[in-house]
């Protein structure tokens, strides 16, 4: 009889204006007052949100290794990443628990998640562009937009810097190569920076998998991954102007990527494959009054193409998804005493074009007001913060309470409860393919989350440990349809999660050959509070309970190295916890020599999945990369005058 | 006596001889010249002429009351995750078995015990009949597949010689399970990437298994687990759409159903069946594939009674509205005693898509893939005499009977 055998397809999500090329460089003079509640060596300009738990990963850090902002992002407690393969392959994070397409995604404060639903692909972000990537975990809508119900992720594409150049060339295993140019260009009052970047990868890496799957204890047999390659490019240019007590900022980025779609072993997609671009910029202006206010204004677009070819006999043809959004945003900001106010408003459209579900648009309306008060000589702050969107038809509030004490020398204690919504996504209200019904009744998810930690910011270095708990409601699962065999989406599904984040960063040791650690832990519990019978009481799959890292480099002066671990552990596979992934651990490390200082050129070779597991996969049956070798030559400006 | 005299005769002996010999089912009896099931029909239960009282229902040969019954037949409810009894007039009887939501999907018995696949968890779940009804046989699942990533899709379970075999979609292979075992999951043949393995039927060594992904029938020798495939992809309408589902053994043959569909899922022209000679493991020459008629679209199910294969059919769209919209909805006979098989009149459903179909005490149950009936069939009388809710719609108002199996 007639049952579905469409493939899963990504779905859901919602869209709005979190904002304007945040990632440019800020006012000059920005009287934003944050505090020290992020984790990073050496300091840098903090997350949006100034009492959330956050993470800032710099990505000089880890210069020379071919890290994808999925991979400086899993550095952090509290993320969960998923990839379906190596260089190029999908990739998407969740935070706490959360769906992926729970996260908000935003590149230089554009935001990419889209209309259309579903995770943002974070390898179609080049990563050669990445300065830092912050990492902010809760329900963080009131800063970041609806949409942000786990988190938000920042990437903030490299700074324009006058006198900065370089250019890197990377080559390794399963012919992935890489190259990088990027030069900054000013003067006293301006800087532009032009970064063009591309990659390819055969991604014919070799992996274990049982001769007979569905047998428990089967030889393992060795195989090729097929079907694998990757290519991708883009570019950046990113300009300020401060003309007087004025600045203007502007990024313009565009990206492209093509990929094959080699499938999980036991069904493999041999013809399988897409494409997609994305071209989006921002231009932002702002001006710093002498009685403590700021004014911003700006405006920014995107459009993005997405074209997915899955032949016969397990696809269904080709997909092709167009989506255009573009908006402005005004924004204020007022220091007086001890506060920080900011005010704003946004006002976007969206239109999306997909032969999945149709031809749709919406707008997307919001306005704001936060506050950051310090009190006793920061010796205490309170950050509320809320935050109104109307995204087409579904209005919600978004809210954010944190709060900081420092409580002796160098500890200190935050707090902070948030509430966050996600309208439905064009694919979960329109979408009608094959078994697919639409819904157009559907209501928003609801995020609730609370958290504290402890922290310790003193020479050493950062430390913190502390607890989380989120609520997830009216969470949109597909459910069967009405016609049996179908599927419609419902808002069925409430979940919790609550966990423990431990982080530590320390140089302490860095007079000795500049050494320096990181750890991060995360203890994860979900458990499903409503849903279909068989899945109630049960935890949320693909989130493992326990997921360490850890890292240790050294850099003398003329060589370094770095030793680093990911632990991921058992995480389920299905909603009834019935079938599961074993733990893994990744172990990479590098090294590299400096043979010129000025200009400085480096050479480095990294070796990941040093112990060469074949038997790595996600939690959705996609072999991972075995050991893998690159070597990286780069010649750039110094150290001392990237500064 | 004059010639005429003697031919008259030799009629009238001839036409009483033929009115003597109503041909039944081993399971049928006859009584007033009429086959019937002295096991559940009602109006001759346990002996010809025996009715039971109004509202009673005849199980097992005995009149008895509503859950009282011993159940006929057993649905396995896909949306209500659940396997409910019913008696031989399609009655509900007993509570529902929950199976955890986890779609079960096909019913098979081995030995006492009645197993079920479920499509959604990849588990099979052994349970136990008794008087007291059906209960489970243990903690569930008695048996986990493991699965590949995320993905499940059990379609179709059978027993064979003590062995439970498994069409494991979401691998495209044939799971072997010995349930005797501590480790029961004792073997897995592949059968091809998106081959999409359905239903299944045995005959002596050799398994032939329905590739509904790759339009093939994989005959598997069970003895040395090799496989070899018979190609049906020329016997649909269009290339790829014959899409084989279900299969029956008939004598030296099997009979598989054919949904005949288009790109777009929608019937590409009438229902048809292929027909596979078991000596040379190859399509029959000169009867494929046998057009089931114009009643008959998307065929489902398949089961042989009295040398004839009787064939459910029925289409619905993904948006049907109602049972309304179903269409070439039928169960439509073929006479498979002879060289060629010849497609007899349909015999018409309304409101229902038949699928699984199952014949106990010569009586037919099909489930509805519509809307979670049970349907009573007589295939000597060539009526549908009956239909109940065995498997209410769940909370979306949907309800699919994914399979059928006698009580014992």
């Amino acid at each position: 009889m007639r049952r579905p055998r469409a493939r899963r397809v990504l779905l859901a999500l919602a869209v709005t204006w979190a904002g304007l090329a945040r990632g440019t460089e800020g006012p000059p003079q920005a009287p934003v007052l944050l505090d020290e509640q992020v984790i990073r060596l050496p300091r840098t300009p903090a997350a949006q949100d100034p009492t959330a738990s956050a993470t800032v990963v710099e990505a000089e850090r880890f210069a020379g290794e071919l890290k994808g902002v999925a991979e400086l992002a899993a550095t952090a407690p509290g993320v969960a990443v998923r990839s379906n393969g190596g260089f190029g392959q999908l990739t998407t994070i969740s935070i706490r628990g959360s769906s992926s397409g729970g996260v908000r995604v935003l590149l230089d404060g554009i935001p990419l998640d889209t209309a259309a639903g579903g995770a943002v692909d974070l390898s179609t972000i080049p990563l050669h562009w990445v300065d830092r990537v912050e990492v902010v975990r809760g329900a963080e809508g009131a800063y970041f937009g609806a949409g942000a119900l786990g988190g938000a992720v920042n990437v903030v594409t490299l700074p324009a810097v006058a006198g900065k150049w370089g250019a890197e060339v990377t080559g390794g295993s399963f012919g992935t190569v890489s190259a990088v140019a990027d030069v900054g260009v000013g003067g006293d009052r301006w800087a532009l920076l032009a970064a063009v970047t591309g990659g390819a990868t055969r991604g014919d890496f070799p992996y274990l998998t049982p001769s007979s799957p569905s047998v428990p204890g089967s030889p393992l047999v060795l195989q090729t991954r097929q079907n694998a390659a990757a290519a991708q490019g883009g570019l950046l240019v990113k300009g300020k102007w401060t003309p007087g007590a004025d600045r203007l900022d502007g990024v313009a980025q565009v990206s492209w990527g093509w990929r094959q779609l080699p499938g999980v072993p036991a069904s493999p997609t041999p013809d399988d494959w897409q494409r997609g671009g994305r071209g989006s910029g921002a231009l932002r202006w702002s001006r710093l009054l002498s009685s403590g206010l700021t004014l911003e204004a700006g405006a920014a677009g995107r459009y993005e193409t997405l074209d997915v070819t899955t032949a016969p006999p397990g696809g269904t043809g080709t997909t092709d998804q167009r989506d255009a959004a573009g908006g402005g945003e005004a924004r204020v900001t007022w220091e007086a005493g001890g506060s920080l106010f900011t005010a704003g408003a946004l006002a976007s459209l969206e239109r999306l074009d997909s032969t999945a579900s149709g031809d749709h648009q919406r707008p997307t309306f919001a306005g704001w007001v936060a506050d950051d008060f310090t009190i006793g000589e920061e010796a205490a702050r309170i950050s509320p913060a809320v935050r109104v969107d109307a995204v087409g038809p579904y209005a919600g509030v978004s809210a954010k309470l944190g709060g900081s004490v420092r409580v002796a020398g160098p500890w200190s204690l935050r707090a902070s409860a948030g509430r966050s919504f996600r309208p439905p996504s064009f694919s979960e209200l329109y979408m009608v393919q094959g078994p697919f019904e639409p819904n157009p009744d559907l209501r928003p998810e609801v995020a609730w989350s609370v958290d504290g930690a402890l922290v310790y910011d003193g020479p050493p270095g950062r430390a913190s440990v502390g607890g989380f708990g989120a609520l997830y409601d009216d969470l949109i699962v597909y459910e069967t349809g009405r016609v049996p065999g179908s599927f419609k989406p419902q808002n069925s599904l409430r979940a919790s999660s609550a966990g423990v984040e431990v982080e530590l960063l320390t140089a302490a040791a860095k007079k000795l050959w500049g050494l320096q650690g990181q750890l991060s832990y995360t203890f994860l519990a979900t458990q499903v509070l409503r849903g279909v019978p068989g899945v109630v009481g049960k935890e949320l799959p693909q989130r493992p309970r326990n997921r360490a890292f850890a890292r240790v480099s050294v850099d003398p002066g003329p060589a370094g190295g770095h030793l680093e671990a990911q632990f991921v552990g058992l995480q389920y596979l299905d909603a009834r916890n019935i079938h599961s992934a074993p733990a893994s651990l990744v172990v990479n490390a590098g090294a590299f020599a400096r043979i010129l200082r000025n200009p400085e050129v480096r050479i480095g070779a990294e070796v990941k999945n040093l112990l060469d597991d074949r038997t790595l996969q996600d939690g959705f049956g996609y072999p991972l990369p075995s050991r893998t070798l690159l070597v990286t030559l780069r010649i750039g400006t110094s150290p001392e005058n990237r500064e | 006596m004059t010639a005429r005299a003697a031919a008259a005769l030799l009629l009238a002996a001839s036409l009483l001889a033929c009115k003597s010999e109503v041909v039944c089912t081993t399971d049928q009896v006859t009584c007033d010249g009429q086959c019937t099931s002295l096991q559940s029909d009602p109006t001759s239960c346990g002996a010809c002429g025996r009715s039971c009282a109004a509202g009673q229902s005849c199980s097992a040969g005995l009149c008895c009351q509503g859950d009282q019954c011993p159940p006929a037949v057993y649905a396995a409810c896909f949306n209500g995750n659940a396997v409910q009894g019913a008696t031989g007039s399609a009655v509900p009887v007993g509570a529902p078995l929950p199976m955890d939501a986890s779609g079960p999907i096909a019913l098979a018995w081995r030995g006492a015990s009645l197993w079920v696949a479920n499509s959604i968890s990849n588990t099979l779940n052994r349970m136990m009949v008794s008087p007291a009804g059906i209960s489970a046989d243990g903690p569930f699942p008695t048996v986990s597949i493991q699965v590949s990533g995320p993905f499940s899709d059990l379609e179709y379970l059978a027993e064979w010689n003590g062995l439970l075999y498994v069409s494991n979609a979401a691998v495209g292979s044939l799971v072997v399970v010995n349930p005797a075992l501590g480790s029961p999951v004792v073997a897995e043949i592949p059968l091809g990437d998106f081959s999409y393995p359905q239903g299944m039927a045995f005959h002596g060594n050799k398994a032939y298994v329905a590739l509904n992904g790759t339009s093939q029938v994989a005959v598997v020798e069970l003895a040395a687990r090799t496989v070899k495939f018979i190609e049906l992809g020329a016997l649909g309408t269009v290339p790829g759409g014959a899409l084989p589902s279900r299969l029956a053994v008939s004598g030296d043959r099997v009979y598989v159903t054919l949904w005949n569909l288009d790109s777009f899922y929608a019937p590409a022209g009438n229902g048809r069946l292929a027909v596979i000679d078991t000596g040379t493991d190859a399509l029959v020459p000169g009867v494929n594939p046998v057009d089931l008629g114009t009643s008959c679209l998307n065929p489902a199910g398949i089961a042989v009674e009295a040398g004839t294969a009787w064939v459910t059919c029925g289409f619905f769209p993904w948006d049907a509205a109602s049972a309304a919209d179903i269409t070439g909805a039928s169960i439509v006979p073929v006479a498979v005693s002879g060289a060629t098989p010849l497609v007899g009149a349909a015999v018409p459903v309304t409101l229902a898509a038949p699928g699984a179909l199952t014949f106990c005490n010569g009586v037919g149950f099909a489930a509805d893939r519509f809307s979670g009936n049970v349907l009573r069939f007589d295939p000597v009388a060539r009526s549908v005499t009956g239909r109940g809710l065995v498997c209410p719609p769940s909370g979306t108002g949907s309800s699919f009977v994914a399979a059928v199996a006698c009580g014992r």
